[in-house]
């Protein structure tokens, strides 16, 4: 327990604010969750589509998630 | 350990607890001293002595800097054989960046580059931009965070203000 407290300690040695001028730093295309939203977007329109009657993405149609 | 002795360490370290190194109205505003942006040569807040200057921190990303700059160019030549200047200090990470910006927005007054960001951190920086309108003799009247078009006839009024004082 106390181990795991120390590691989380010196984990927060990691964080740092964002300085006001630093804040285009955020906006880099390495900063993004998603290297490529559009792919993302149209995998999830399948991945929905498929898998829409075995729930998960809430309601939705199903079918081949060509429209 | 008590928790609230806890919680101050955790504070501590992730670095909440910043020192106030900000500068405020009425104090002497620190001598910048900073090379060219365009150019070489080094230049130093002091040698705008005497005169009513526009210190703004600004960068090439920042949205209100598009605003300001074509109307602190305005201000530069209206008023500036009454004795005002602007000198606009640049924080971005990538120069060719700011000199691009400068090729949209091409301005005559003092562009300085701070690429070790300590000027920002001395004048204590919250908003980009930022800047702080000095007297004629080196003491800062006024800061502002931000820049619209409707905030700037105030900000000009106290410029012509500033002008008519000694």
């Amino acid at each position: 327990m106390k181990i795991m407290l120390l590691l989380c300690l010196i984990a927060l040695f990691g964080c740092t604010q964002v300085k006001p001028w630093q804040r285009d730093r955020l906006a880099a295309p390495q900063m993004a969750f998603d290297t490529d939203p559009l792919e993302t977007e149209l995998r999830q329109h399948s991945a929905f589509s498929k898998e829409a009657s075995s729930g998960g993405y809430g309601g939705g149609g199903g079918g081949c998630g060509c429209n | 350990m008590m928790p609230s002795k806890f919680l101050l360490i955790v504070l501590a370290i992730t670095g909440f607890m910043q020192s106030a190194l900000a500068v405020s109205v009425g104090e002497p505003a620190p001598i910048v001293t900073l090379p060219s942006l365009t150019g070489d040569a080094d230049v130093a807040l002091d040698q705008f002595r005497d005169k009513v200057v526009y210190l703004d921190f600004w960068a090439s990303w920042c949205a209100p800097c598009r605003t300001s700059f074509p109307i602190l160019q305005s201000w530069q030549q209206k008023y500036q054989e009454q004795g005002f200047t602007v000198v606009a200090i640049n924080l971005d990470e990538d120069k060719d960046a700011a000199l691009r910006f400068l090729q949209h927005y091409p301005v005559t007054f003092t562009t300085l580059r701070d690429a070790q960001e300590h000027w920002a951190e001395v004048y204590a920086i919250e908003a980009m931009p930022t800047s702080f309108l000095i007297n004629r003799q080196g003491v800062i009247h006024s800061v502002h965070s931000g820049f619209t078009e409707t905030g700037a006839t105030a900000l000009e009024q106290q410029i012509q203000q500033l002008l008519r004082q000694p």
